[in-house]
């Protein structure tokens, strides 16, 4: 049940996140973030056992893969897995 | 005779004066009961407590040793975090099954023996149902049948275990099982039901999400993690919990992608940061059972964080369909930070406190030799922080704004949020466990 507030607030103020030259920088900065992380990826002295970790930018990769393959897995296994949101109500 | 008294009968026998309680008084007294039971047990030194003679049997009902202390510390943390956070709530029914839940979860990490253990294991069970059932609809209702059918059948497949377990050895003593006898198949299932197994985890997304706004906070708590310490009590060092955890960690997050409402996904990724656990389990190595405990207690701190801001959502908008939502942080901006740190600690962001358990955990694995383990848990760390740390966030608080417009939480709940938040965030919790 919602319990709405009793003062709602008064007129909707514009905020930073609206303007769309902000989230543009905000993109940007997080490419420019990625880029160096990979970069940085030279200079980190990795030490585990396996051979593919000491790869150039297997992490950056790997996450990158895993997430997008994700996706696109969930996205063809909803035909098998969703169930309408009343299932259990029928 | 107080010095052999469970921290967790504090809660328990509490919760009968719960409902004598009115206002503030009550308030103060939800608040002051945990930290009670949190210093009686600081107070109790390392040892066994409370032995009982029962037809015949000697029953240990206190066992405090580093294991158990660290389980009976959080468990009592989250218990002190649930009540703040439900402050607002005048339905007396959920304080006190909230209480005799959490003193229920205490009592069974730190029971001595099996038959403690069972009956504080089934007290969970009937307990929690109620914070189910209090959201008081018929759906509410069926859910929490569903719920109380499988947990109640835990405890007998447990007590079944037991018993048998007692006929072949006569001992009654909760320590190291491993697998075995059929005695040790039928405990095993029956803490593999609780933890959420792949195959027996359809309760957890099922129920979870049907309790009240702050019942699910406290849910999200006690069950799986007392599951967890009872295989790690038992069971440490069973291989075949590598696979099993690893599964774990990776199924929930498919169904965590597709699916709509917000607490479910987080129900899911409950599941999925259990894999972890179970996983480090397996390995059973001083290193990955020290992660397991580690990342059990940032995981309670973190997830508990998540499901309040949910919670929060949920009771000001009446709605936590990510499809609904969107923009609410022009209305509610402590919530959705609040609800950032949970996701970066779960996604095991740099400086926050999943970064540091959860690489306890994948290092052992990776010690271990375990290639292909390691790998499913780095895909699930990847998929952990694609549906808990980016989906969670953006589509309530981001995404388009969907033009809903509410009052920030209740001062409680940004209270719990902000005490949980600083926990996860200092990123030690765990080191020194065990």
């Amino acid at each position: 049940m919602a319990h709405p507030s009793q003062h709602p607030p008064q007129q909707d103020r514009s905020y930073w996140l609206d303007e769309p030259r902000n989230v543009d920088w905000l993109v940007r900065a997080l490419y420019a973030v990625c880029a160096l992380l990979l970069i940085g990826d030279v200079f980190v002295h990795k030490h585990g056992p396996f051979a593919v970790e000491h790869l150039f930018g297997f992490y950056g990769v790997f996450g990158f893969v895993a997430c997008v393959g994700l996706v696109l897995a969930a996205r063809a296994l909803r035909v098998v897995l969703m169930r309408p949101e009343d299932y259990y109500d029928r | 005779m107080i010095g052999n008294l469970s921290p967790g009968l504090i809660l328990i026998v509490g919760a009968l004066l719960v409902p004598l309680l009115r206002g503030h008084v009550r308030s103060v007294y939800l608040v002051a009961l945990p930290v009670l039971a949190f210093a009686h047990l600081l107070a109790l030194p390392y040892g066994e407590f409370g032995q009982a003679q029962i037809a015949g049997l000697t029953l240990t009902t206190l066992r405090i040793d580093r294991l158990s202390a660290v389980f009976g510390y959080i468990f009592l943390i989250a218990a002190l975090l649930g009540n703040i956070y439900a402050l607002h709530v005048k339905d007396t029914l959920q304080h006190a099954a909230a209480l005799v839940y959490a003193g229920s979860a205490v009592g069974a990490v730190f029971a001595g023996d099996l038959v403690t253990l069972f009956l504080y294991w089934e007290g969970t069970a009937i307990a929690s149902v109620f914070l189910i059932w209090a959201r008081r609809s018929l759906r509410a209702y069926r859910a929490g049948m569903r719920y109380l059918v499988i947990q109640v059948g835990s405890g007998v497949l447990l007590l079944a275990g037991v018993l048998l377990h007692y006929r072949a050895t006569g001992l009654l003593v909760f320590e190291q099982i491993g697998l075995g006898s059929t005695a040790s198949y039928l405990i095993f299932l029956a803490f593999g039901i609780k933890c959420a197994f792949p195959l027996l985890h359809n309760w957890l997304q099922d129920a979870y999400p049907e309790a009240t706004v702050t019942g699910t906070v406290i849910l999200s708590a006690f069950t799986t993690k007392l599951a967890v310490y009872a295989l790690a009590r038992g069971f440490a060092g069973t291989e075949i919990l590598i696979p099993i955890g690893a599964a774990m960690t990776a199924f929930p997050i498919f169904y965590a992608v597709i699916e709509n409402d917000l607490r479910r996904v987080l129900a899911y990724s409950l599941n999925n940061q259990l894999g972890f656990m179970v996983v480090g389990i397996g390995l059973g190595t001083e290193l990955a059972l020290n992660g397991t405990v580690a990342h059990a207690f940032c995981h309670i701190l973190y997830k508990a964080l998540l499901f309040m801001s949910m919670g929060a959502v949920l009771f000001r908008v009446g709605t936590v369909n990510g499809s609904e939502l969107g923009g609410l942080y022009k209305s509610m901006p402590w919530t959705a930070g609040f609800c950032i740190v949970g996701a970066a600690s779960i996604s095991a962001f740099p400086l926050f406190s999943g970064f540091v358990s959860k690489a306890l955990i994948i290092t052992a694995a990776m010690d271990g030799g375990y290639f292909w383990t390691w790998i499913v848990l780095l895909f699930a760390s990847a998929g952990v922080f694609h549906h808990s740390g980016i989906k969670i966030p953006y589509f309530a608080f981001f995404a388009h704004d969907s033009g809903k417009r509410c009052a920030e939480a209740p001062g409680n709940m940004l209270t719990a949020m902000a005490i949980t938040a600083a926990q996860p965030r200092a990123g030690r919790n765990g080191r020194r466990t065990r």
